[in-house]
């Protein structure tokens, strides 16, 4: 859709955008607008009025990455994903979004139009909307081009998923190679000098999870963010009280990601996704939730463990069978990511 | 060749079980388990992350050595750092962790939360874009490493006197392997049946530096590679020998390493650098000719120079119950240690071992010790 304005693509984002006056309602009017419409949006009043039927999930979350455009997506993408999808692994419909935009003096016009038509895209493919935003304006070098941070109210389909009723036996499955989003993020931030052909991985998981949902006996989701499947893993067995057994040779992770990791001495199972999840199944469930999976744009969906026994104070939350055949702790992301010295 | 043809066959698992069962099979022979120092941090690493020391267990007594460059820098010399990083006109540059690790009160990430400007580079040659971009801050490099990086340190020094860079110092952290484990071998109680030698410093240092110990200290030394097999074999090697009756330095990771050293290297850091009398190296105190120094050549680029009377060279010493300086001797394992997993976690790190993801402790922490 071609946005009819009256601003110039080269024209920047000024402190006078942020004053509250004439020139933010411009902004709003003739950029935001456009791509963000809806009747919700369109009254203009301090907040929007919504009739609420069934159960609800209530989501909320903050956009700061760096770079804001990146091999297979931006940040409007990111935050329309990201927020859909936290609604989404709960097992609730995506609706209702509401968000807020930290504009830096000085972002370029095109690169806004860019960020909102990604929104738009990535909105309907969830079937949501926006239905209350707020623009800020911070003085240049004050932040890093646009933050944004929003929330997002869903409505349960099924039943809510949680990691607290994961019982032993319960089958894990991944949806798809990890670590892309992360690598890709790091590698554009340029500190490396590497390149790739690499893409991040963001992407709205509600069109396949409304699928999943109906067809296979899940008992818990997550989507893998930040701090990577081993921290989701970890967070997970903690919550459910039992310890989750993984096979590394099962966990799918693409050469890139792995070369990436192997030169800098990260670990692929800590770098950040932005559109894979982790499903817990009830037992004998997996193969079909990876079948479904992958006859639905996941074509590398993979079992990769079983939940066991009740935790014990002695062991760790989540425990790899490594390649070698031996065992060890699955150990959370701690601390800052900084590459090797050697 | 892609990336994965340089790691896949070294993590296949039915290669891994081949020489898991060969070893078992020569310990059998030799009728004895063997206790083998792997001197580098990243060997550790291999070790616990894949768990042949658990699968190698009884066949094997991994000793864990000083090889992490992180750890082993003395609190006085990370007080440097951070006293350098809070002053208004410098900017400080490292490599990698050396910002998690604390010094006697802070550390540089702390300091860099106040205001300080501490940056992180993969490359050392960025420090000299970054020494150009700011004229009007002194650049402070805190160099650290052993053999692997001192050629790019080498290179830093080089190319700054040549392009007579004005705000960019050095502070130098540059130690050597092998007197770090002449050290050890030197002590009578030492446990060290044989080394296995990092392959990445005898890529550039060579792997004659070990001559020593298999013809002064009758250790034979393997230099291995860093994936799993190339451990495995590493190790079997070493029995090999014990069964030949033989003590020799060898080379398993042939791909890159030679006996010689690589001649560029040699040439550029033999101008740069020169052997300093001594370095206190943390756990393990101070070890004469251990480490480098800068050539007088190149003493304008001399931290120690531009801050003759600020920076102090009292020892801060660590607390004296932690066990590091025993396990860097390879003397006892980080689980022997009452502090260990207690009061001392990588977050709050009581000792050498733990400051680094690559330190014993730290390794230990990551992967545990977990029975099936």
């Amino acid at each position: 859709m071609e946005i009819m304005s009256n601003n110039n693509r080269e024209d920047r984002i000024t402190l006078a955008h942020g004053s509250g006056g004439e020139e933010s309602a411009e902004l709003i009017r003739e950029l935001f607008l456009p791509y963000l419409t809806n009747p919700y949006l369109e009254k203009g009043e301090d907040g929007a009025f919504i009739e609420a039927r069934g159960d609800k999930v209530q989501t909320t979350d903050s956009f700061t990455v760096q770079p804001l455009i990146f091999s297979g997506g931006d940040i409007g993408k990111l935050v329309i994903a990201g927020l859909c999808n936290d609604l989404a692994v709960m097992g609730a419909r995506p609706e209702f979004l509401t968000l807020t935009f930290i504009l830096e003096e000085g972002l370029l016009y095109s690169d806004l139009h860019r960020f909102l038509s990604s929104m738009q895209k990535e909105l309907k493919l969830n079937d949501a909307v926006v239905v209350a935003a707020d623009t800020k304006v911070v003085p240049r070098n004050f932040g890093g081009g646009l933050y944004i941070s929003g929330s997002a109210l869903g409505t349960i389909i099924q039943k809510p998923y949680s990691a607290y009723n994961i019982e032993e036996d319960d089958e894990i499955i991944v949806s798809g190679p990890v670590g892309e989003h992360g690598a890709v993020v790091l590698m554009e931030r340029n500190e490396f000098n590497m390149k790739s052909d690499l893409q991040s991985d963001c992407k709205s998981l509600w069109p396949v999870i409304s699928k999943i949902i109906k067809q296979v006996d899940i008992v818990a989701m997550r989507d893998i963010t930040r701090g990577g499947l081993a921290t989701i893993l970890n967070e997970m067995a903690l919550q459910s009280g039992h310890e989750f057994f993984v096979q590394e040779t099962q966990i799918p992770v693409r050469p890139e990601v792995l070369g990436f990791c192997e030169i800098l001495g990260f670990h692929p199972y800590h770098m950040a996704c932005e559109g894979n999840f982790i499903a817990i199944a009830k037992p004998g469930q997996a193969q079909l939730a990876v079948e479904c999976l992958r006859s639905n744009g996941f074509p590398e969906a993979a079992q990769i463990g079983q939940v066991r026994a009740k935790l014990t104070k002695k062991r760790a939350p989540a425990l790899l069978q490594t390649a070698a055949n031996t065992v060890r702790s699955l150990e959370p992301l701690r601390g800052e990511m900084l590459p090797r010295i050697c | 060749m892609d990336s994965i043809d340089l790691i896949e066959p070294y993590r296949d698992p039915a290669i891994i079980k081949h020489y898991i069962n060969k070893i078992i099979e020569r310990r059998n022979l030799l009728n004895k388990s063997l206790s083998i120092m792997e001197v580098c941090g990243g060997h550790t690493h291999s070790i616990l992350k894949y768990g042949i020391e658990k699968a190698l267990s009884g066949y094997v007594n991994f000793l864990h050595g000083p090889g992490c460059p992180v750890c082993i820098v003395p609190k006085e010399r990370i007080d440097h750092a951070i006293w350098l990083a809070k002053r208004k006109d410098v900017i400080l540059i490292t490599l990698g962790d050396v910002i998690r690790v604390p010094g006697s009160s802070s550390s540089l990430a702390k300091a860099r939360a106040e205001g300080a400007d501490v940056r992180f580079v993969y490359s050392p040659a960025d420090a000299i874009e970054i020494a150009r971009q700011n004229p009007t801050k002194t650049v402070v490099y805190f160099a650290i490493g052993f053999e692997t990086t001192t050629p790019m340190t080498a290179w830093l020094v080089k190319k700054s006197y040549e392009e007579n860079i004005q705000n960019l110092f050095f502070h130098v952290n540059h130690v050597l392997v092998a007197p770090a484990m002449q050290a050890l071998v030197s002590d009578r109680d030492h446990k060290i049946e044989a080394f296995l030698g990092p392959s990445h410093v005898s890529v550039v240092a060579g792997a004659d530096i070990y001559n020593i110990f298999s013809e002064q200290f009758s250790i034979p030394v393997v230099v291995g590679g860093f994936e799993p097999v190339d451990v495995l074999e590493a190790v079997l090697m070493i029995f090999d020998q014990f069964l030949e009756k033989k003590c020799a330095v060898e080379i398993q990771y042939k791909r890159a390493a030679t006996f010689a050293p690589n001649s560029k290297s040699k040439i550029l850091i033999d101008s740069v650098f020169e052997i300093a009398p001594q370095f206190r190296w943390r756990g393990l105190g101070n070890i004469p000719n251990s480490s480098l120094q800068l050539q007088k050549k190149y003493k304008k680029f001399n931290v120690f120079e531009k801050f003759k009377n600020e920076l102090s060279d009292i020892a801060v010493e660590d607390d004296p119950g932690c066990l590091c300086p025993e396990i860097l001797k390879g003397k006892k394992t980080p689980t022997d240690c009452v502090y260990f997993a207690k009061t001392c976690n990588p977050q709050n790190p009581v000792g050498a071992c733990m400051v680094s993801t690559e330190g014993a402790c730290s390794a230990y922490y990551q992967y545990g010790n977990y029975e099936q």
